[in-house]
């Protein structure tokens, strides 16, 4: 036998998994399909493009870390009182709203009194997602959707469990990483109406890597944000900061330094009183007059987002410890 | 029409066809690109290198030129980049191998055969080769053995002339010779001329 064939027998190929396959099909499903074409939401590609990023960023933890120390990490940026505006910025920008910064700076305090952050490594977090579609065109009988998502607690790259979609037409797509059950009753194609999937909730928020390093007071928390801004370009300091809204892991701390820091960003305006799809009231936070994040006026948290004719609300979450459980 | 020509036309229709229903592209691939990765690193890290190819793939498809003869050696690139990332992981697995007989990727599969072979004084000897050997030559060598491409298709993959390819897979070919005790030039694969 010569040196090849020998090679080609060292290591005979593993028997595959259907999961992995499912898996890789899903995660394509709920991170490449979500770019919403069709529907447009121009404020989402900012934290898309952020989101896209974060697979380099969670490989070179090592480099932004870098950057972070080089830049003198937390404290280094005391001198820079808060809402002033951050060195390197267009002068001609906005300041931040002094309604959005009471508005946040009262939803930070409520954030630090929370409890603490529930759940721990080997746990799933779960998301109850709603989506609705109100473009024209879009048939009323298949412009609904609702998605469920087990993310592992803690995990990098909001690393998915399992998912499932219940499209209002009734078609399921169900995929269990760990056990490989895999239901799809589509077609393989997306129902009338809502032709893409939703973003990928996980895919809003920054990977547990770099939120776990996340500082606690606010001006620590915008020069965190302005070094990871670095080292994510384009991303400028306020994705981040709303990117650090959607990771469910950071502590009450950690959340409200980013909601109050977050607050003092330029592009913002303060609707009090937002509703968000399922009714519940919320800070309506506008970002560049194009998009509304609604959130929990008590404790910072996310409830929605309303863009260009589509919007979702978070309508449960919690820790569970299996994929087969909810809250 | 012949069968690259073929080919061609079928992978360019279905990065079209990825514009609107990603998965499909991955199903057509994804089996290929997962039991190459689980060679190279287990299933496990497998699962995830799958799911990364594709979706770098579906992000980068507008600057996926349909002129190639096929997707395979983009995959496989894309693959491969990922795969770097575990270097030490990989290299470290082999070692082990090399020095208890003991295949942490066959075990971990559960595929007695394959444990057997990989246990076997040449299979040692062989992983042993493959630990000393540079990325770039490690990665020549088994998309050649492992993954079935073609010089032609290791240059694209790798984004390397087809020089290179040759001269690295020589080389390898040689420190895995060598580490076998064979040494007679003459005893060539004449598979190495595809």
């Amino acid at each position: 036998m010569n040196d090849l064939a020998m090679l080609r027998n060292l290591r005979a190929d593993p028997p595959q998994s259907p999961q992995a396959l499912a898996y890789a099909r899903a995660r394509l499903l709920v991170r490449a399909t979500p770019r919403r074409r069709h529907y447009r939401l121009p404020v989402r590609v900012g934290w898309q493009t952020a989101a896209a990023a974060t697979v380099a960023v969670v490989l070179g933890v090592g480099v932004i870390v870098a950057t972070y120390e080089r830049a003198g990490g937390p404290g280094d940026g005391a001198s820079t009182p808060p809402g002033a505006q951050p060195s390197g910025q267009a002068s001609e920008r906005p300041g931040p709203d002094p309604a959005v910064q009471a508005a946040l700076a009262r939803a930070a305090d409520g954030a630090r009194a929370a409890p603490a952050v529930p759940g721990s490594k080997g746990q799933f977090w779960y998301f109850k997602v709603v989506y609705r579609i109100s473009l024209q065109g879009v048939d009323e009988d298949a412009d609904e959707l609702s998605a469920e998502y087990w993310y592992k607690v803690r995990a990098g790259l909001g690393e998915l469990g399992r998912i499932r979609f219940e499209y209002e037409t009734g078609d399921v797509i169900d995929v269990v990483r760990e056990t490989g059950d895999y239901v799809v009753t589509e077609d393989g194609t997306r129902p009338l109406g809502f032709r893409d999937d939703p973003t990928d909730p996980g895919s809003r928020w920054i990977p547990w890597e770099i939120a776990e390093m996340a500082p606690t007071t606010v001006p620590e928390m915008r020069d965190f944000a302005r070094n990871l801004d670095r080292a994510w370009s384009p991303g400028p300091e306020r994705e981040v900061l709303s990117a650090l809204l959607f990771q469910p892991d950071l502590t009450p701390q950690q959340r409200g330094a980013a909601c109050e820091a977050f607050g003092q960003m330029p592009g913002l305006r303060l609707e009090p009183e937002a509703v968000d799809m399922t009714g519940r009231h919320g800070l309506g936070i506008v970002i560049d007059e194009r998009a509304t994040l609604i959130l929990d006026s008590d404790t910072c948290a996310v409830l929605g987002m309303e863009a260009d004719g589509a919007t979702d609300a978070t309508v449960e979450s919690g820790v569970v410890d299996n994929t087969d459980e909810r809250p | 029409m012949d069968t690259v020509a073929g080919a061609r036309q079928s992978d360019a229709a279905d990065i079209e066809l990825s514009l609107q229903h990603p998965d499909h592209f991955a199903d057509r691939y994804a089996s290929q690109i997962h039991r190459y990765a689980a060679r190279r690193l287990g299933p496990a890290a497998a699962d995830d290198i799958v799911a990364d190819v594709f979706l770098i793939a579906f992000r980068r498809r507008d600057r996926y030129n349909t002129e190639r003869a096929s997707a395979r050696p983009w995959l496989y690139g894309i693959a491969t980049n990922l795969i770097s990332r575990h270097r030490r992981s990989e290299v470290r697995t082999f070692r082990a191998l090399a020095r208890t007989g003991v295949d942490p990727i066959a075990e971990s599969h559960a595929d007695r055969v394959a444990a057997e072979a990989s246990a076997a004084a040449a299979g040692r000897q062989l992983a042993a080769a493959l630990a000393k050997l540079s990325d770039g030559d490690r990665h020549v060598l088994l998309l050649f053995a492992w993954a079935d491409l073609r010089y032609e298709e290791i240059a694209a993959a790798l984004d390397i002339p087809v020089g290179t390819v040759r001269s690295r897979l020589h080389r390898a070919q040689a420190t895995v010779r060598t580490a076998l005790g064979n040494t007679n030039p003459l005893d060539t694969d004449e598979e190495m001329n595809r």
